[in-house]
């Protein structure tokens, strides 16, 4: 097998780690599509040969609670900005949890609808008294 | 198996992505990929690379993204358990694609019933009716099988696999003497060849 062969076979394992979140690659490629960026940009943001940018996408993602020592770890074996590094992945984990919240909040509404529509019935007689006793003002 | 590397070196790599290591799933690709994709493409020779590579990395993706799954204690190699791990995906591949051909084939065959006199691509239709009946009656032998070994052996088979050592692998005899080899091979060919008969069918 010939070297850009091999180059070849990093690269298309870099693609499939795209689809996986434990992957830099997966952060890479939400960042990129955030930014509206190509690949090219996206290694010239980083400070990266574009041809590095397989290598790097193979590397494991940062975790929360080592961020900064697995940034530097990161950065250092590739000679990269970690300042850098570590914004791209800050934006991206920040969206994500965003998206997260969203998705909550979507559902958490809905069960308030669903609360607001579990009535199928007119409020009786009984209810309008009370609520006038409850409120006697309004 | 000609490997580049010393197996030491693998364990450490393994050691490092146990620890946490972020960069180390990087360093373990440029030592081990090459490698597992030659294996598996001596093990299926007649399969489209594309298959081979999708096998294979997914195979490495899945390890080093949870690298307690390999026990070094059970006393298996790291490369084994990987190439073992990218067959079986690769299997997996070739397993679905005979299923989804034979859907297109029915597909087909239906589409050819309701207008093969006025399509002028008819010829195609006959072939494809005809590639669907031998989908199918790949697909029906193969579940005649219960022994998923036995399946994979009837599958390397149907590809057109006569080497022993393919075989050998399967039936994880392969460290074997040849001689010894060859006779498990013919064994598990003939209890096969056996099971098709009762059941009213033959490769």
């Amino acid at each position: 097998m010939t070297r850009p062969h091999e180059e070849r076979l990093l690269a298309y394992t870099a693609q499939r780690a795209r689809a996986r979140p434990e992957y830099l690659a997966w952060v890479l490629a939400r960042y990129a599509e955030l930014e509206h960026i190509a690949e090219g940009e996206l290694a010239q943001h980083l400070g990266i040969a574009a041809h590095d940018l397989p290598r790097l996408a193979l590397c494991l993602r940062p975790r929360a609670e080592h961020f900064a020592a697995d940034v530097m770890q990161i950065s250092t074996k590739f000679s990269i900005n970690p300042a850098a590094l570590a914004t791209v992945v800050h934006l991206v984990d920040s969206v994500e949890v965003l998206a997260a919240r969203d998705a909550g909040e979507v559902s958490t509404d809905a069960g308030l609808l669903m609360a607001a529509r579990a009535r199928k019935h007119p409020p009786s007689h009984d209810d309008h008294e009370r609520r006038d006793h409850d409120h006697p003002g309004s | 198996m000609p490997q580049c590397f010393d197996s030491s070196q693998l364990l450490v790599l393994h050691h490092r992505l146990c620890d946490g290591d972020r960069t180390a799933s990087d360093e373990f690709a440029e030592l081990i990929l090459k490698l597992l994709v030659e294996q598996v493409a001596r093990r299926y020779p007649h399969t489209d690379e594309q298959v081979i590579w999708d096998g294979v990395s997914a195979a490495f993706l899945d390890y080093c993204s949870r690298p307690h799954q390999f026990d070094e204690r059970r006393g298996v190699p790291l490369d084994r358990f990987l190439y073992k791990a990218s067959w079986r995906n690769v299997a997996n591949i070739l397993r679905s694609h005979i299923r989804r051909r034979t859907h297109e084939a029915e597909a087909a065959r239906a589409y050819a019933s309701a207008a093969v006199e006025l399509d002028p691509v008819v010829g195609n239709l006959v072939q494809q009716e005809e590639s669907a009946q031998l989908h199918q009656r790949e697909e029906d032998v193969m579940n005649l099988l219960q022994d998923p070994t036995d399946r994979q052996i009837l599958a390397l088979r149907l590809q057109g696999e006569r080497r022993t050592e393919a075989f050998a692998e399967l039936l994880g005899v392969a460290h074997l003497p040849i001689k010894v080899q060859r006779r498990e091979v013919k064994r598990a060919k003939d209890r096969i060849d056996k099971i098709l008969r009762r059941k009213g069918d033959r490769p």
